[in-house]
């Protein structure tokens, strides 16, 4: 007759009690996984958004990210290509590299004058093919909301925009169906730069080469003014080839992307091109911190001079550490409610049990087990329904949570521009079971540690006197 | 040598501020294999001097040797290993754990004092053999009467072969005839295991079966009385 065994039969003496406690830790852990399966869906699901569209880590100039973001032109980096061959080329760098690409980002207004409407916009220029290769990283197989920017095997002057700087624009053919948008009144007249409607001094501005008319897609010709490396404002003449949904709103309204090679014309125009950034990034998001330094080593070693730093994804895109701190404290304090529930609920069923089983207690210590056996008898207890009711709350998770991913429900997170799926990352997510798991039971193990404690320091005698 | 060993022994319970006084001044030897009752009417002392013996209490001073061991050298767990190997009880209620089978109580002793699995299986179903409840090794205590549960009681605390056995009123929840079967039985087995038992009773069939008789009052012992089982 093993403690264990003696355990199990105590506690199916009770069951109706013993099945109560257990449906508490069941109900308990299953909440706390399907928050926490939740939790970690939104978590690596930013993740893997933010490390598609900026990389793991950036190389930019110092100041850049705090100052510098309105003006490309003095925070550009030289010698860009040959800086990246050496980052590429790096024996241990290379391998933990997925991609190296590099970006030029720059403000401007974007004007669609048939229509006489125009707007602030934030010009992403990259390099496409390369950025389609970021997109399709997902280290964590989360669903990928990333659609492939619509710029590779493009002409030069094609961009990519926001959906809200599509409607804003009133580019109402590129928007999805049913999606609101004010059609300009004079659209079909419109051309590409040289337009009637362009006034005079913006298109004289322009030094964008001018594309043969008749191009058939010159009801999305837009103009694009911005401000050259001395200053001086240019002007070029693009066409949008697609509207997409950038997910959160703010950016949505402002996001453009272009050739690389064309936001480089606008900003230094015929001198030595730059960039603002190069994007790195990793095949595992772990090797940050083995990556960060080997780069800073080969920066010192080969920037030519220039004042560089690194960042990573969680300082380029402080809202992924500002939506992970609230749900981390999210979770942290319906973990801890539902842990001081459990607490209550299993300590007060084993002071119960003590109560109730005092003559055995006395019975027990008699027959020559030690205070520790008796400790060990109502820990074991406890410790049982623990392991019961996590096994019976892992699997309630697991099946909630696969109803739940196969509901297909969505929606649209505050600040938003596009409803998610509402999914519960519960069995893929080994930190959350085990760290849940081994919570659950050490929740246990502390409410069942002092009735254990008060029963195995009872006095011999007096527990005898309960017979 | 005597079983056991007492030698001025008191104790004194502290109700809140009021000190009342259970033993003063106990001095007995109880010789081996001897079937001895502590006699004597209510609050006289009985089982505290016989949970004093079983080394369940403590005493407040005097000295207490059972089987060459002087209790108060031991500690808590020491103590609890020297009642496993050398003390058995048999209580008023039976106090069998409700959870364990007949067999299972009655090995379970066998357990904390380290008996291998083979040895154990063997001497639990000889115990009850001899007890008489070879057919009801599997029942749990609740499907056995009370003289039956007694029976088990003694199969558990013979099987560990004590130097002692102690019985607090073995007889007191007994009809008379199951009591005298019982205490029959436990005649026979102190004989057959060659055993000291002491009993704490008023019973007259169990004083009537008395090797000794160690009558108590008001804490004191009177005097030491030779019985004629």
């Amino acid at each position: 007759m093993s403690t264990l065994l003696l355990a199990l039969r105590n506690l199916l003496r009770n069951r109706r009690r013993s099945l109560a406690t257990l449906l508490t830790m069941v109900v308990g852990l299953t909440a706390i996984l399907l928050f926490g399966g939740y939790r970690s869906n939104i978590q690596y699901g930013s993740l893997t958004g933010f490390v598609q569209f900026t990389g793991h880590l950036q190389v930019q100039r110092s100041g850049y990210f705090e100052e510098g973001s309105d003006n490309p032109a003095a925070y550009g980096i030289r010698d860009y290509a040959a800086l990246m061959a050496r980052l590429r080329q790096d024996a241990q760098l290379g391998p933990l590299l997925n991609e190296v690409t590099p970006a030029l980002q720059l403000g401007g207004i974007a004007g669609r004058f048939a229509a006489n409407v125009s707007r602030s916009v934030l010009v992403n220029g990259v390099d496409a093919a390369a950025r389609n290769r970021m997109l399709r990283w997902n280290e964590y197989g989360v669903v990928s909301y990333a659609q492939p920017l619509a710029l590779e095997d493009r002409t030069a002057d094609s961009v990519v925009v926001g959906q809200g700087v599509a409607r804003k624009l009133r580019l109402c053919g590129l928007l999805p169906v049913g999606m609101p948008c004010t059609q300009p009144a004079a659209d079909s007249n419109t051309s590409h730069g040289g337009s009637d409607n362009t006034p005079a001094e913006l298109a004289a501005l322009s030094q964008q080469e001018a594309v043969p008319a008749g191009a058939g897609a010159a009801a999305n010709r837009i103009e694009l003014l911005a401000a050259s490396q001395r200053g001086a404002p240019n002007v070029a003449s693009l066409r949008v080839v697609k509207a997409t949904n950038m997910g959160i709103k703010a950016l949505d309204d402002l996001y453009m992307a272009m050739h690389l090679q064309q936001a480089q014309a606008l900003v230094y125009g015929r001198d030595t091109p730059q960039v603002t950034a190069i994007l790195l990034q990793l095949h595992r998001t772990a090797d940050i911190d083995k990556a960060r330094p080997r780069i800073r080593t080969l920066l010192a070693q080969h920037g030519g001079g220039q004042d560089l730093t690194v960042l990573d994804f969680r300082q380029l895109n402080p809202m992924y550490e500002q939506t992970s701190q609230f749900m981390d404290s999210m979770f942290g304090f319906i973990a801890m409610l539902i842990g001081v529930i459990v607490l209550f609920t299993l300590g007060n069923t084993m002071s119960s049990a003590v109560v109730e089983r005092t003559s055995e207690i006395g019975t027990l210590r008699a027959l020559g087990l030690r205070r520790a056996g008796i400790r060990r008898l109502f820990l074991c207890e406890a410790l049982l329904l623990g392991l019961a009711g996590v096994v019976l709350g892992v699997l309630a998770a697991l099946a909630v949570a696969a109803l739940i991913n196969n509901s297909g429900w969505r929606w649209t997170p505050p600040g938003y521009a596009y409803a998610y799926l509402i999914l519960v990352r519960v069995g893929q997510d080994l930190p959350l079971l085990l760290g849940s798991v081994s919570g659950m039971l050490g929740v246990t193990l502390l409410s069942a540690w002092w009735p254990a404690r008060r029963a195995a320091r009872q006095q011999i005698v007096d527990a005898l006197r309960h017979s | 040598m005597p079983t056991v060993h007492l030698v001025d022994v008191c104790k004194t319970y502290h109700l809140d501020s009021v000190a009342v006084p259970a033993l003063s001044g106990i001095s007995a030897a109880i010789q081996p294999d001897c079937f001895t009752v502590l006699a004597g009417p209510s609050g006289s002392g009985k089982t505290t001097l016989l949970n004093l013996i079983g080394g369940l209490d403590r005493a407040d001073s005097g000295r207490i040797e059972i089987a060459g061991q002087v209790l108060d050298a031991l500690d808590d767990d020491a103590l609890s290993d020297f009642r496993a190997r050398h003390i058995g009880f048999v209580f008023q209620h039976f106090n069998l754990l409700p959870v364990l089978s007949a067999y299972e109580n009655v090995e379970y002793p066998l357990i904390l004092a380290g008996v291998s699995r083979a040895a154990r299986r063997q001497r639990v179903r000889d115990m009850l053999a001899a007890v008489g409840l070879a057919e009801r090794m599997d029942n749990r205590p609740g499907q056995l009467s009370g003289g039956q549960r007694q029976r088990v009681a003694i199969a558990r605390a013979l099987v560990g072969r004590p130097a002692l056995v102690l019985a607090d009123e073995p007889t007191a929840n007994l009809d008379s005839h199951t009591g005298a079967e019982i205490i029959a039985l436990m005649r026979r087995l102190q004989r057959e295991h060659a055993v000291s038992f002491v009993f704490s009773s008023h019973d007259a069939q169990v004083i009537a079966a008395a090797d000794a008789l160690l009558p108590l009052c008001d804490g004191r012992l009177q005097s030491m009385q030779e019985g004629a089982a």
